[in-house]
């Protein structure tokens, strides 16, 4: 059972994860169980504290507790210190918690049908057709380069570096960057 | 079957080939990916007795005038309902996993997790929704889909979902020309005053290919010419061309005069459309946006709609007339030149559309640098406190520069790229005017036309420019008052999520009393996030009812749901034992006084932002409120006592005034239903108790509904209410909840131990 339990009046700090200690467990669904000096935590979850710049360290490893709230064990802080079984094991997790699939191709962009954008472009997930309602607000360029774009039902579309794709994508996609 | 998504064709012969019987369908989804993240499709749908699962491609085949779909099957498993006896939306970043649940093989086994299939998480809401019908059905319990009826979510054409349910637009099937017709359907509220700007521009076009013909063809060719039947009368000549001159300037004061009149009543019309749409809406329309993009819309896409009306239609118009007469004209004098002038034209005209098709981009990159150095200035202005705090002005100043910089060099390229194709173009001109000289002189040495009639061929040559390089650049702000045209299209059609009763049930003169029934309440504001969940509470009326609970228990939520800015996603309210659905906006409304944690008070003097929901107060009622809210003190001390301006450019209040101000407000009303939500949160003690106080004195025969983190606030309280996560936990008096010794108690706890560190006891 999940037994970890905060006082009330303790004063949090960062708390890093001793990765000998750490046992995770992977179920036939997915789910991930862990086992931490001596504690059970069943179903936990992993997550990038910076999804963009550091995908294998500073992975949080939380919990829910009986009222249904998150509550964090720790952070690991490389999981490559960690035996090649259980590092293949979180990267597998982390691989499909944070799957986006990336465009790698523009065929077209169509601008200005009732404040939508249409793109027709090839991604690691097959051909998709994007609409994009308020390119302004729905395409995001990060600090490390890396565009982000969100259509229309939410959905999000990765290009990690958009100036390394072939010369007629990035034409296209430059004028809304 | 209704919900949620449909069948294709492929996917009912499929299902039928496996035994499925389609008519006992109840509810089906459509997931687009397969466990490793590829597209694929799978349509999960259910019956009484089975869960289907069939996964496969759609595939779209056009044929003429329809879409036809054909499924290439990969996959199918079913389970019985009794088998996966709960279904649940397991979320990730992006994407998310329908997961079913199966009973262990004995009772000592713990529950089996099976992923049914995955999606992007843009399809969760719909999921949810699915999952929630789904474990009904297995518990035979009712399902309610009138929620759903109000919605039809899918493209009668295309049969893909609208964007936006509230608004029944597909952006894949909508054809620009169809938003040219709405533009010209709102054409029908402006015509007068466009049919007087085409007539002034005809007018003015005409008096402008007309004009140049005395100065040419008739000076030289009647006047000056021995064999002109108008030879010699230079006078005439001379008067003939200055009324030209002075008709066409009449004109013109006459056009300005029209034009400046219609525009300012366009722009207004246009305005106030676009406004009274948007005030129509609910609030979770203004959530959902930016209070920026909401602004450019009634500012900036109003002011583009405008010039649809008063430039590119008139403009368009007339250039068409223009062009066309004289091109008549100049083949009527002399067909050979017309034609070079003609190719001329095409050349240039060819040469301009490439030139501006690139220029486009750059103007697109200008304007991305203008924004992105808007930005930047925005932030560093309004978090100007922060920046002088942590000293990072030099850090602001680098930021701001570079951005700066951006917009340097996007102008500079745009610039540059400009000059050297207009020099070009100058020197095509310049030579192609010569050669034109050169045969036209030609002809009129070779008597085949008059010097006269190629001075006015070359006028015309140089006039033909003016229509060219607006059609040119039409292209560019047709495309932007299309973009605009459908911004505005997108408010105007939205339908408010929260609607008004058709047939309002009657409501006595002196308003609701205040008698509150919450059954069975839920909502969510994000589809899959349920904020309140299956909340029942019965507020008396005249009772003073605390509703205590951590940040973010759903305790302004159940505010926002008694006061209807939002409906209930499942379960019922009735005030007075009236549905509250039923009841009219106003009628609620003047009922109801609400003082919200976040205030807001309108540019103008504090008696006008009182008196703000009942504008015919005396100033009598005004000071009894102030008074009330405890207020008086203060605002009497200001330089202009009720009188002294606030909001923009008025004197500033600190929080805790601005919050007495809206406690009045809401006080002037006399509403049977007061709600205070964190109402004294920005107060200090002392101030905090005497509002506390002039509270109790209005308790009677009023329904309070009041928030509050501090418990001290809600000691009076006849009925306590603590919510978490969404759920009521505890209800009962002071003295009961700390008795029970549950989630009330501990709340009590924390807050005497809090103040006890301070030694406090």
């Amino acid at each position: 059972m999940n037994e970890y339990k905060q006082t009330d009046f303790q004063i949090d700090s960062l708390r890093i994860l001793d990765v000998n200690e750490l046992h995770f467990t992977r179920l036939d669904s997915g789910y991930l169980d862990l086992e931490y000096k001596g504690n059970r935590y069943e179903q936990v979850s992993l997550t990038r504290l910076q999804p963009f710049y550091y995908l294998d360290t500073y992975i949080s490893v939380s919990f829910k507790n009986d009222e249904d709230e998150w509550i964090e064990i720790g952070v690991i802080r490389d999981i490559n210190d960690m035996s090649k079984e259980q590092r293949d094991l979180c990267a597998e997790y982390l691989q499909f918690r944070y799957y986006v699939p990336l465009i790698t191709k523009v065929h077209s962009i169509r601008d200005n049908r009732m404040g939508y954008l249409f793109i027709d472009a090839e991604t690691t997930a097959g051909r998709k057709r994007i609409a994009v309602n308020d390119w302004w607000t729905n395409f995001r360029v990060n600090n490390s380069g890396m565009l982000t774009v969100t259509d229309s039902d939410g959905n999000k579309y990765y290009i990690p570096h958009p100036e390394e794709m072939d010369r007629k994508s990035y034409r296209k996609l430059e004028l809304f960057m | 079957m209704k919900y949620f998504d449909t069948l294709t064709q492929g996917a009912e012969q499929a299902l039928t080939d496996r035994g499925v019987g389609l008519d006992s369908l109840l509810y089906c989804i459509k997931c687009d990916m397969d466990y490793e993240g590829m597209y694929y499709d799978t349509y999960v749908v259910f019956d009484s007795e089975k869960l289907y699962i069939l996964s496969g491609y759609d595939r779209q085949i056009r044929e003429k005038k329809k879409i036809r779909y054909e499924f290439d099957f990969r996959d199918y498993k079913e389970y019985s309902l009794s088998d996966i006896y709960e279904l649940y939306v397991d979320r990730y970043r992006h994407t998310c996993r329908l997961m079913g649940k199966q009973k262990g093989c004995d009772s000592s086994d713990s529950d089996k997790h099976v992923c049914i299939s995955r999606f992007s998480s843009g399809f969760s809401e719909k999921a949810e929704q699915f999952c929630h019908r789904y474990n009904l059905t297995v518990k035979k319990e009712a399902i309610d889909d009138s929620m759903l009826d109000e919605r039809s979510p899918f493209c009668p054409k295309c049969h893909r979902r609208y964007p936006d349910p509230n608004r029944k637009y597909c952006p894949y099937c909508v054809k620009r020309s169809s938003l040219f017709r709405r533009l010209m359907e709102m054409f029908g509220d402006f015509k007068l005053q466009t049919a007087s700007i085409l007539i002034m521009m005809i007018l003015s076009a005409a008096l402008g290919i007309i004009s140049p013909y005395f100065g040419t063809a008739f000076l030289y060719d009647r006047v000056l010419d021995a064999a002109g039947d108008f030879y010699g009368q230079i006078l005439f000549a001379v008067l003939m061309m200055a009324g030209f001159r002075l008709m066409s300037g009449l004109f013109s004061t006459l056009y300005g005069v029209v034009f400046s009149t219609a525009v300012s009543k366009v722009m207004h019309k246009i305005r106030v459309k676009v406004f009274a749409a948007m005030e129509k809406l609910s609030l979770s329309f203004f959530t959902s946006k930016q209070t920026g993009s909401l602004m450019t819309r009634v500012d900036r896409d109003a002011n583009d709609v405008y010039d649809f009306f008063c430039f590119i239609v008139p403009q368009g118009v007339t250039n068409i007339i223009k062009m066309a007469s004289m091109v008549v004209l100049m083949y009527l004098l002399s067909p050979l030149l017309a034609t070079c002038i003609l190719i001329m034209m095409i050349m240039v005209f060819v040469s301009e559309i490439f030139f501006a098709k690139g220029q486009r981009r750059h103007w697109r990159a200008t304007n991305l640098a203008v924004r992105r150095m808007q930005s930047n200035l925005n932030d560093a202005i309004n978090g100007h406190r922060v920046v002088k705090a942590f000293a990072r002005e030099e850090q602001e100043k680098s930021r701001f520069g570079k951005s700066l910089d951006r917009v340097y060099e996007a102008d500079m390229a745009r610039s540059v790229r400009y000059v050297k194709f207009d020099s070009s173009q100058w020197v095509i001109y310049s030579v192609g005017r010569a050669l034109l000289i050169v045969l036209g002189f030609y002809l009129v040495i070779k008597g085949s036309i008059g010097i006269g009639e190629l001075m006015l061929m070359i006028s015309y040559f140089g006039m033909l420019w003016d229509p060219v390089y607006f059609f040119v650049y039409a292209g560019n702000d047709w495309s932007r008052c299309i973009d605009a045209a459908s911004r505005i299209f997108e408010i105007i059609d939205s339908n408010p999520t929260v609607k008004p009763p058709v047939t309002p049930a009657e409501v006595p003169s002196e308003g609701l009393q205040g008698d509150i029934v919450l059954k069975n309440v839920s909502f969510e504001y994000e589809a899959g996030v349920p904020v309140l969940k299956d909340v029942s509470m019965n507020i008396e009326q005249g009772k003073f009812y605390g509703v205590v609970g951590k940040t973010g228990a759903g305790k302004s939520t159940l505010i926002n749901l008694i006061s209807r800015l939002y409906d209930p996603t499942n379960g019922e309210i009735r005030i007075d034992g009236i549905p509250i659905k039923d009841i009219a906006f106003e009628d609620l409304r003047r009922s109801i006084g609400i003082v919200s944690q976040e205030t807001y008070l309108f540019m103008g003097s504090i008696a006008d932002n009182i008196r703000y929901a009942r504008p015919d107060a005396t100033i009598e009622e005004v000071v009894e409120a102030a008074k009330n809210a405890n207020a008086h003190d203060f605002i009497l001390k200001l330089p202009d006592g009720y009188d002294t301006m606030i909001g923009s450019g008025g004197v500033s209040l600190s929080g805790g005034e601005k919050q007495r101000i809206s406690i009045a407000r809401a006080l002037i009303q006399k509403p049977n239903i007061l709600i205070l939500d964190e109402a004294t949160a920005s107060m200090d003690t002392r101030t905090e108790r005497k509002i506390q106080n002039a509270i109790d004195n209005l308790k009677k025969g009023r329904t309070i509904i009041a928030i509050a983190h501090r418990l001290s606030t809600l000691r009076d309280a006849d009925m306590l209410c603590v919510i978490e996560h969404g759920e009521v936990k505890e209800t009962g008096t002071h003295d009961q909840l700390i008795r029970a010794k549950g989630k009330y108690f501990e709340l009590y706890k924390l807050q005497a131990e809090a103040l006890k560190t301070i030694g406090v006891e």
